[in-house]
Parts: C-alpha cells; sequence; structure tokens
C-alpha cells in the first residue's frame, strides 16, 4: 500500500503510549542523560544532554554504555 | 578469557541489578562502545557546546526513534550557560532538517540575546528553520560540504482553509525573514530571491545552498570547521574581556 499524503507518518501511524515511556531524562553524578530501560532493568544510555564538553569525555556514561540507578 | 564468559554465563540468574555499576570489564567496554579508554580533561571548560540535531520538535513529541532538539532542553541549557559565570563562551553546532517555526525562532531569539559570545557552525545540513538558528550568534561558519536548504514555511496537515490561516503563514514566514536579516549580512531582497527560486528543488520552490554559497549570499560569515570556530571564539571572548575591562575602568 502507498499512501500519497502531506500528513506526517507520526499523524497516520500513532506512535504506542509505552514506546515513550521507555526513554526517560537522568542525572548521573550531575550529568544529564538520555537513558533507555533494558530489559535486565539497567539503563543504556542514548544521548548526553549537557552542554558541557568534559561530560562527554566520561567513560562511565558514553553513549551505549550500561548504568544502573539503583545505587 | 573465555573461562571468565563462561563463568559469568553460568551466575547471571542469581546477579544484582546494582552489579552493573562496577568497573566493567575490559571485553565489556569494547562491547558497549568499541573503545577502552577516553582522554580526561582536568579542568572545567570555560566554553560549553550545544548541539542542534535531527528534528526541532514543536508542540508535538516525535516518537522516540526520531532524534530531535527539545526546546524544553535548549533553553534551560541556556539560561543555565547564561548565569555560569565560569562559561565564557558557547559554540553551537548544527546539524538540523529543521522543524518547528516556533520553537526555532524561540531558541534563536535566545541565543541572539545571550550576552556571551556565541559561535556556530553548520555540519552536514542546517536546513529551513536552522538558517535562523544559526545566524542567530555572534559569528557563523559553515563546513564547506555543508547545506542550507531556503524555502517559504510549509504546514503538513492540519490546517484550516481559511483565507486568515494563509495571512497567518505569511505573518509567520516574515517573522523568519526579519529574523535572518537583521541577524546575518544578507539583504531581503536576496533572501526572497533564493526562498522563492524555481527550478532549485525537485517540484518545490527555494534554494539550497552549499558552503561557499552560503558565505557569498552574506547569510553566513565563513566557511570552515571546528578549529577555526574555536579559535574566533576565544578571539571573541578575549574581547569580551576588554571591554568589561573598560567598563569597570
Amino acid at each position: 500500500m502507498i499512501l500519497y499524503t502531506m500528513m506526517p507518518p507520526e499523524l497516520i501511524y500513532p506512535t504506542a503510549e509505552n514506546e515513550f515511556g521507555k526513554q526517560m531524562m537522568v542525572q548521573y553524578n550531575g550529568i544529564p542523560l538520555l537513558v533507555e530501560q533494558t530489559e535486565d532493568n539497567c539503563y543504556q544510555v542514548l544521548r548526553v544532554m549537557s552542554s558541557d564538553p568534559n561530560h562527554y569525555l566520561d567513560g562511565r556514561c558514553c553513549p551505549g554504555a550500561k548504568i544502573s540507578l539503583l545505587t | 578469557m573465555e573461562h571468565e564468559q563462561y563463568k559469568n554465563d553460568s551466575t547471571q540468574e542469581t546477579q544484582e541489578p546494582g552489579k552493573e555499576d562496577k568497573p566493567s570489564s575490559l571485553m565489556e567496554k569494547i562491547q558497549q562502545l568499541g573503545q577502552t579508554n577516553v582522554p580526561q580533561l582536568s579542568n572545567d571548560s570555560k566554553i560549553h557546546c550545544l548541539t542542534i540535531i535531527g528534528q526541532i520538535e514543536g508542540h508535538l513529541a516525535l516518537p522516540p526513534q526520531n532524534k530531535t532538539t527539545k526546546y524544553e532542553h535548549i533553553i534551560p541549557q541556556l539560561i543555565a550557560i547564561e548565569q555560569n559565570p565560569k562559561i565564557e563562551g558557547l559554540i553551537i553546532v548544527l546539524n538540523t532538517v529543521g522543524g518547528d517555526v516556533e520553537a526555532g525562532l524561540a531558541i534563536s531569539e535566545m541565543l541572539a540575546s545571550l550576552s556571551k559570545p556565541t559561535v556556530s557552525i553548520v555540519l552536514g545540513g542546517g536546513h529551513s528553520i536552522g538558517v535562523p538558528i544559526a545566524v542567530s550568534c555572534n559569528y557563523s561558519f559553515i563546513a564547506e560540504t555543508a547545506t542550507m536548504t531556503i524555502h517559504p514555511v510549509r504546514l503538513t496537515g492540519l490546517v484550516i482553509g481559511v483565507p486568515q490561516t494563509f495571512e497567518y503563514l505569511d505573518k509567520m514566514q516574515d517573522r523568519v525573514i526579519n529574523f535572518v536579516t537583521s541577524h546575518s549580512n544578507i539583504t531581503e531582497e536576496t533572501f526572497k530571491e533564493l526562498m522563492f527560486a524555481k527550478g532549485n528543488l525537485t517540484r518545490d520552490i527555494g534554494t539550497n545552498v552549499i558552503g561557499k554559497e552560503a558565505v557569498e549570499n552574506g547569510l553566513i560569515n565563513e566557511v570552515g570547521g571546528i578549529g577555526k570556530a574555536i579559535k574566533k571564539l576565544n578571539e571573541l571572548i578575549e574581547l569580551q574581556k576588554d571591554k568589561e575591562d573598560v567598563i569597570i575602568q
């Protein structure tokens, strides 16, 4: 099926509510991070949201790193 | 190494969730990052960096698979940067396809009114509403291969088709034009000419300016990369310091 429309795809195919719930913003050692919950109750870093270049050099929270927020 | 891996697998079920926090093994680090260590800076950086990437998100939250710049993230960061005396300059890195006009203009206005020196650099693309964001800084750079699409304000879906809608869109476009012409060297005529040019974009009006062309049209100050941008920002910081010293004396 081809849809010829100028409507943005997200208006035609609404995203499931739980898709939005997966991602969240957290502070990890004072660094704002966008994380996604993984199956094993850990959080995987998706994006570093800080404007401080030093935060991007912190190996513990590089995008892709798994962190635990239970401490 | 193989033996260790085997042991880990067998104990996985009893592993506590907090265990991930421990310094991970070399193997795990390579799996996660593709690298083992990164350089560390010792002192606080006086230059902060903001990235405007993906789509500029407006009132509608985009699905998580979209890469977005959210104004509710950017604006508090700009306020924090303005307030923090340790931060002396800001560099904006753009690689955006555009997005919400009002969110984009809000970010541009915030950047333009910042009292600290700002330098923007367009890498890859700074399309549609990325143009006002790029020109809002004190000095702007564009990479040689980077492009900027200039086109009229468009809406996708959800429009009430009455003459007032068109007028509203027209006024919105005027706000973009006014902002760009007052914050860059481009004249209104040239900008409108680029905006309504025919035959440049497939089945659409507008122009795609690449690196040098953006500079020739007066939209961007200079062609250059990160090195030039940081150098310029340091120069602007020095100038700002000199100005403050004069005021104190």
